[in-house]
């Protein structure tokens, strides 16, 4: 909530009350500006393989007060990377830290936890506090009233969506992220969906999932991926629970590299 | 200073945080020994310690690397956390190199 209230602080003090967000505005506003140079182009410079950061997707330099993202994130997610920096930079017990000690000094967990802070931050000024739950919730339950939000209204991913409509929504529900972990090539082929992670709403009551779980090959999810089904959504229903005893109303929306499935029982 | 005074200061500061008395307690008895970093932030402000001090005794950092004489990084990455130990010794020479050219 705390997180929240910071975002909203700034975004209205630089005049954004609707969506979309637009981060140049904050970036601006901050005084912050975008590198001339992509990082990959930056770890050149200095004779660094880009390679071996390929986990990294953005970084801030305070003292210049400049953000720098790789250049081969799509759009959404370069937007996405400058906010999470800016958080970095805004959220006064984060630049502390980066002010006073070398990375290196930090232990793991509060590594993990800046960077999900950060992440939160971005997400608080894109969807904009609960005022995109309560449009969400205006529409017919599941993924496509997220999707048609979160392109014509919000201007972010569908992952950064639906992983917010699962965690704001007041119904029981449940948002399980599947990762196909064959070759492109053998998406459709053969798909091997493996759980990734799951976002539930506070009020989510069915069984417990696991993470590394495979999904049934012949589930509903599996034969559509197979027909080629892919950035569409899929109704179907899923069984879970001790002898797959409580069946759920869900929505599979299917895109190159994961699978979002969304359970709830109302 | 109450724990009460210092419920009511943190309230007062204008961060938006807010700490309970009942917190606090667990805080200063070490029942909670590793409280949010933005917690640590706005307390430290309250009663004028240093955040970076609080954050080593919480064994969020490690104390040599703030010392005198220790390099600041300055530079924060999305996704730094998902590096290797190796990694990140290499993250720390890029940091270090540009630091040096802007001196």
């Amino acid at each position: 909530m705390e997180l929240r209230k910071a975002a909203d602080r700034l975004r209205i003090k630089h005049g954004i009350v609707t969506p979309p967000t637009n981060p140049h505005i904050l970036l601006e506003g901050s005084q912050l500006t975008l590198m001339d140079e992509s990082f990959e182009d930056l770890l050149r410079k200095f004779n660094f393989n880009p390679d071996d950061f390929s986990k990294v997707q953005a970084m801030i330099n305070s003292q210049e007060k400049c953000i720098a993202v790789r250049d081969d994130m799509n759009p959404r997610r370069k937007n996405w990377g400058y906010l999470h920096e800016l958080a970095h930079y805004v959220l006064e017990w984060h630049r502390a830290i980066f002010e006073a000690c070398p990375i290196s000094a930090l232990s793991p967990y509060i590594r993990k936890k800046l960077e999900r802070e950060a992440d939160q931050f971005a997400a608080e000024l894109y969807f904009q506090g609960s005022g995109f739950i309560e449009r969400a919730m205006d529409g017919k339950f599941g993924l496509e009233v997220v999707k048609s939000l979160a392109d014509e209204v919000y201007d972010v991913s569908f992952q950064a969506a639906f992983s917010r409509y699962a965690s704001e929504n007041p119904e029981n529900c449940s948002l399980l992220v599947w990762e196909n972990k064959k070759e492109e090539a053998m998406l459709l082929e053969e798909p091997e969906l493996t759980l990734k992670y799951t976002i539930n709403s506070d009020s989510f009551s069915g069984p417990k999932t696991y993470n590394g779980t495979k999904m049934n090959p012949k589930s509903d999810v599996i034969k559509a991926l197979r027909s080629g089904v892919l950035d569409d959504v899929l109704e179907h229903e899923v069984r879970l629970g001790r002898n797959s005893k409580s069946t759920y109303q869900a929505n599979s929306f299917f895109n190159q590299y994961n699978v979002f499935t969304l359970i709830w029982q109302k | 200073m109450t724990l009460r005074d210092v419920e009511q200061a943190v309230k007062d500061s204008g961060t938006g945080i807010k700490v309970s008395n009942g917190h606090l307690s667990l805080i200063e008895s070490g029942k909670v020994a590793n409280p949010e970093p933005r917690t640590l932030s706005v307390l430290s402000k309250v009663l004028g310690v240093s955040y970076m001090r609080c954050m080593v005794e919480a064994r969020y950092v490690d104390e040599a690397s703030i010392g005198p004489g220790a390099a600041s990084s300055q530079v924060a990455f999305r996704g730094a956390e998902k590096l290797t130990p190796d990694q990140q010794k290499l993250l720390q020479q890029f940091i270090d190199q540009m630091a040096s050219k802007n001196k």
